[in-house]
Formats: C-alpha cells, structure tokens, sequence
C-alpha cells in the first residue's frame, strides 16, 4: 500500500522548498498535489464575475488558452521544485470549476484543466487522477447526463497518458447543513464507473473514497468499501467532527471521550478486502491551524499515524501470507487472536514466560516454553500477542531465534465477542 | 386517502384516555402512533433496569389499555400504527433479560397490535455492529428477530415495520441498522415471499435520515410500496431532537436544512397515501402546558401543508 501526504496546508505553492523538505525530511516519499491550487486569484475571480452578473461567456475576453497559460506556468515550476526534493506523486486532483453557468461551457472549461492535468500528472508518473463531478448548479435530473458527457470527454487524453481517471464522493450543502452529494451512495458509484467504462471501452475510470465525505454523513464505511471495492484505488484519509467539512490529523475530532469518526470500520473495510491501493492523507486543516514552525512536528506525528492504519489495515495481509504461525503471550490478546483468526490462520502453539503455565491448553492452544521457539522451521513466523512488544521481541533476539517476528494487536479486530445469544 | 396523526406519547395520559383522545380529535388528527416504548423506556433496558408492566398477562394488559381503545373509538381515531419498546435485545444482557424482551416484551405487543386493531409495528432493528463486524452480519440477527415474529405477524394481519436507524461514534451521529434502502428493499421482498404474506415493511423516521444526510427522494422512492409508515420530525442534523418541520435552519440564509422538498416528491413518486403520522412529542413538552393544543393544531396545519403538496 502506497501511502502520501496531502501538500495543503503544508506547501506554498508559489514558494514550495520549506515546506516539501518539511515533508521529505520525516519519510514521506509521495505527495498528493490538488491542482486546484495553480488556478490563479485572478482567473478565479472572472470565472465567479461570468456567474454573478449572468454574462455570456463569449461576449467576456476569457478563452481557453489564457485559462491554459495561466494554470501551466504555476504548475510546471512547482513541479521542477518537487523533484529537486526527490518527491514523487502517485496521485493528484485536477481544479474543478464548479459555476452556475452554461453546461456546456462549463464541461468545456473543466474538461481543459483536467486534460492539462492528466498531461501534468503523467510529467511525475502519476497513475490516478481526481476528477470531481460536476455539481453546482447541475440538477439532479441532468447530473449523470451532464457528468457522462464530461467525463467522456477525458477519456482520450486518459488512455494517450495513461492516467487513470478517479471519482470522488462529493456532499452537499443544504443551506448549512452536509447530505449526501453526487457519487455519495456507493451503489451510484458503481453503476456511473461501469457505463462509463463501457462508453470508453475500456477500463479508465475508478473511484477515490474520501473519508472525511463519508464522516459527514455518518456513513458506514465498511459497508461503502465493500460495494465500491471493484474500483477502490484511492482512499482519502482525514478527520473531522462530523458536521463542519475540515480535513483534521486522524484521531483529533473526539467527542464524550470518544472518536467522532469510525476508525474501525475503515480499518475493518479495507483489511476485509486486502486493500493495496494509494492512501492519502490530508490533514489541511490541522496544518492550518499550526504554526509554520510546528508543522515539522505535526508531520513526524502524521507520518507515525498513516504508518500505524496501513499498518493495522495489513494485519491480516500479513497473518495470510506466513505459512505457519507461533503466538507468544497467552492472555486476553491471545484469546482475540483465535477468536477473531484461529480458525482462518491456526498457529502451531503459543508460549509464555510463566512456566507455570506451560503445558496448559488455553482456549485449544498449548502454551509451551519460550525456549520451544529455537526449534521452530525457517517459514515459521512468531506474532506476538502481548502490549510488551518490544521487550519481547529483544528476548527472542537474545535467545537467538532467527524467525520472522510480527506484532499482533487487537483494538480494531473484526469481531467483538458477546455472551448471549438472541433467542 | 392521505391522513395525519401524531405519537401519543406526552398526549396521552392513562388516567383519562377519553380526554387525550378528544384533544387529539379537536387538533385535527385522523390518526395516532401508539408508542407502547413509553410503557418500558429504552434507557432503563440499556441499563437493564426493566419495569414489571410486560410482566402482566395478556388479560391484564389488554384490561390495562381497554378505556384507552375505546377512548380512540368514541373520538373516531384510528390506531394507525404502534411502536414496539426498544431494544429487544442486548448483546451483554443477561439471558433472563433477553428472553423477557423476547417472549414477553416482543410477544406481548404483537399481541397488543391485534387487540388495537392496527396493522402496523415499527420494530427497531438490532444493532449489533461493533461486535459482528458489519451490517450484514447485524442483519442476521434482526432477521431471527422478524422470523420469530413473522408467524404472528401472519396469523394477525400485522406488518412489520423496520426504522431507518443511527448509532453513535462519541457524539457524532453515525448510520445504524436498516439505512442501506436496497438492501431493506430486497429483504422485505425476500421474507414477505418466503412467508407469502406482507409481514415486513418499513417505516421512514425523517429526524434520523437528516441526522444522517440521506436523499429523502432516492431513499423513499427506491422503497416504493414497502413504505407503509412515517415517522415525521425535525432537527438540527446533529441531535434527534423530535421537533416540527420546518424548524431548523443552519446558515443566516433562514432556509431549512432539512430536504423537505426531497420528502414531498419522494412520497409523491410512490403514490403514498396512508397516514403522516409526527414523532413530534418533544416539541409538545418545548411548549408551555397552556399552547400544547395550539402546538398540535400547528402540527396538523403542517400536515395538511404536506397532503396538498404531495398530491399536487
């Protein structure tokens, strides 16, 4: 799994060296640019004057190579800049021009930034693209044809560069208040990426879920990521209360002590699937809200953070992949182990420092000694099921053992045990 | 023919049913939602501090609730749909609990349903997530739920009627059981087929689909004619708060954050013509004692707002 970090909140754009060797200097190696940025205060204003004062776009001085200049001169120094730094990017998001204006100017204005932006994207090598759907002002009646129309038109320059065009789950703001936007119901994802890919005929078009989106509606995003599973390749990963649309550090929006957002399900989701896509996280938000001169800290913390869910998302991935399992510990960790994976991934025993134990058969399991760990086959890997991880593993290195060492955790595990029983 | 009604709970008081019924009569209402959840509260079972009142037989209970069906029958209000208490069952309660919830509590409103004469019990589907793991793992124990139910259902007339659910995540609202549409869609065909009877339908709670964003449209239009109740009420998007449409607003536009306009076309779309029936209690105790008939007399003037633009 590929995980990069959102460059909002962290880079300025026209000034990016502080703020990408931010980045490079905690080991981030990717980073997400959202083009959008490039779009000059300038031209952003004129677009908005043509909606305001309801002009016809012919009759203002805007066409479509001064938009094209305008965008290309800022993206093409800022990307020399990112590798100057030794930064890649996997993923990036094209602008997107979200006007009440005429459709078809409005597909003709936004189908040119994100031809520019597939070119852009594949200068970096860049596999996947974000391509929000068109919205404002597009009813709900015309929203598929209005989006069929504009995404088709990407399809060319998608297959000559070959970048992959991306979805994203959009909200929508109801006089204040978020619902459930265009591509925000899974089902609708699935069916627009499959006609989409059969108008093409071929395989261009993918979804990016944006979890924060999902957060704003409470939905349940284990349930998402299974209907969208087909054509997950990017999932976004940030926080927020819920209510306001902010892309916070993950684990900062609480409420009542607890996490406002479902952690679980996302990990449980994508571990369900074996997830192997791009990650991103964004934390604009939370960077904003920092000084400059912490950002470096809140990097370092956010790099342990995407490194900690990939982590906990590929527990399973990596229990499938070990021909044979040993535990070490034999209390409550242990327990969830073969409560949870037992029967999907037996191990041969598990061992205990406790000698009194050793012998016991705990929930089906022998415990043994540790020093039964020397004898063990070379494709044998030991999970350690105890918090005391590093103390341990630095005993099996003492004793010698020379196998695989792997940490089990059990605070996102896919089932909870209860006692009773309905009926 | 489109009706209006309104929950009885904070209405109706069970020392003069008669009077509580006229009150409802006199406002304007055709209908009520007989919340027997009122007689055994959800947060005492949650806590699993449950009352003796469904620890009464049958007999008992039906003596119990006779001034109140004949209260409704002398106003000419129709028991156009009951609530069953809710949870049936909790994942760490003690089976003692569980089969009281089960065969008294569950058994004893069906039972109730029947001596009423209504033909619909919205139910509460379990929630179960965080320990199965996933809402179609939770929905097979709702299902056990509705199959031990459904012979009754059957024998008795009654549907069934599951409630668009949310959960909680800290203070954040988050979906619970019964919120995928197509999903609700395709189990309520299934069982009703399997039992060759309508014995499970679905009730749309409008305050839980704004908490969760829903497109009212999509959401009632996808489940058609399986939408046999309503559950009408407002709030902010962030608390269940039960109050009356139309109340809330969320930016200085003054315009309502919730998509009143989505549930129009979405009923209209399906033809919907039985009972608008508000879950709008907490707006009854928000108002001083001496406005609670002007409150009611406001709610049915909403209703009748709804049935004009419904049948537009």
């Amino acid at each position: 799994m590929n995980n990069l970090i959102n460059i909002d909140g962290l880079v300025n754009v026209y000034s990016p060296n502080q703020g990408l060797k931010n980045i490079s200097s905690v080991g981030f190696e990717n980073v997400f640019i959202n083009y959008e940025n490039f779009i000059s205060m300038e031209l952003k204003k004129r677009l908005e004057t043509i909606e305001i004062n309801n002009i016809e776009i012919n009759d203002i001085e805007i066409d479509s190579l001064e938009i094209k200049e305008d965008f290309l001169k800022s993206v093409l120094k800022f990307q020399e800049n990112l590798k100057s730094q030794n930064l890649k990017s996997g993923v990036n998001k094209a602008p997107s021009v979200q006007l009440n204006i005429d459709k078809a100017k409005l597909i003709e204005i936004n189908s040119l930034l994100v031809k520019e932006s597939i070119a852009l994207s594949s200068k970096l090598g860049c596999k996947f693209l974000i391509v929000s759907p068109l919205s404002i002002g597009v009813t709900k009646e015309e929203n598929w044809d209005i989006n069929k129309k504009f995404y088709t038109t990407l399809a060319s320059a998608s297959k000559e560069h070959n970048v992959q065009i991306l979805l994203e789950n959009k909200p929508k703001d109801l006089h204040g208040h978020y619902v459930r936007g265009v591509c925000a119901d899974p089902y609708e994802v699935v069916c627009w990426i499959e006609e989409l890919n059969k108008e093409v005929k071929e395989e261009i078009f993918g979804f990016s879920m944006d979890m924060g989106v999902c957060n704003l509606f409470g939905q349940d995003i284990y349930d998402f990521i299974k209907i969208v599973q087909k054509y997950l390749k990017v999932v976004i990963i940030r926080d927020n209360d819920g209510r306001t649309n902010d892309s916070l550090m993950p684990f900062s929006a609480i409420g009542n002590g607890m996490p406002k957002t479902e952690w679980i399900n996302l990990i449980r989701g994508l571990r369900s699937i074996f997830y192997d896509g791009e990650v991103v996280l964004n934390i604009k938000s939370t960077a904003n809200v920092y000084s400059h001169l912490l950002h470096s800290t809140i990097l370092q913390t956010s790099k342990a953070i995407i490194d900690f869910l990939i982590w906990q998302i590929e527990i399973e991935k990596r229990l499938s992949e070990s021909k044979k399992i040993v535990l070490f510990g034999a209390g409550n960790m242990c327990k969830n182990y073969i409560n949870s994976y037992g029967e999907k991934y037996p191990p041969m025993f598990t061992c205990d420092n406790n000698e009194e134990r050793w012998g016991e058969n705990f929930n089906g399991l022998e415990i043994k000694s540790p020093e039964e760990l020397k004898n063990l086959p070379d494709d044998c890997v030991i999970f350690i099921c105890n918090i005391f991880y590093s103390e341990i593993a630095e005993q099996l290195k003492k004793m010698g053992i020379k196998n695989k060492i792997e940490f089990f955790n059990d605070e996102y595990l896919p089932t909870l045990q209860f006692e009773s029983k309905l009926g | 023919m489109l009706e209006i009604g309104v929950q009885t709970k904070n209405i109706i008081d069970d020392k003069n049913p008669y009077e509580s019924f006229k009150t409802i009569k006199e406002a304007g209402f055709t209908s009520v939602d007989f919340g027997l959840n009122t007689y055994l509260e959800s947060k005492y079972v949650y806590r699993q501090q449950v009352n003796d009142f469904f620890k009464k037989s049958i007999k008992e209970l039906e003596e119990f609730f006779t001034p109140h069906k004949e209260a409704a029958k002398a106003n000419n209000i129709k028991i156009g749909q009951m609530h069953m208490p809710y949870p049936l069952f909790l994942p760490n309660g003690t089976k003692e609990l569980n089969d009281f919830l089960l065969n008294d509590v569950a058994v004893k409103s069906m039972e109730l349903c029947k001596f009423f004469e209504c033909e619909y019990i919205v139910i509460h589907g379990l929630s179960l997530t965080r320990y199965v793991g996933s809402k179609d793992e939770e929905w097979e124990y709702t299902e056990k739920l509705v199959e031990f139910l459904a012979p009754m259902a059957k024998e008795m007339g009654i549907t069934i009627c599951l409630e668009n659910l949310y959960s909680g995540s800290g203070d954040h609202i988050v979906e619970g059981p019964c919120c995928n549409v197509r999903k609700n869609v395709e189990r309520i065909d299934r069982i009703n087929e399997k039992h060759g009877a309508e014995i499970l339908g679905f009730c749309f709670d409008t305050g839980h689909a704004n908490l969760l964003g829903f497109d009212f449209e999509d959401f009632i239009t996808t489940l058609g004619h399986r939408l046999k109740v309503l559950h009408i009420h407002d709030n902010d998007g962030m608390k269940d708060l039960h109050q009356i449409p139309f109340t809330f607003t969320r930016n200085l536009e003054n315009k309502p954050s919730t998509d009143w306009s989505g549930f129009v076309k979405g009923l209209r779309n399906i033809g919907y013509d039985k009972v608008l029936s508000f879950e709008t209690a907490p707006a009854l105790t928000s108002f001083p004692e001496n406005m609670k008939k002007d409150a009611l007399e406001f709610i049915v003037k909403i209703g009748v707002y709804f049935v004009n633009e419904i049948e537009k």
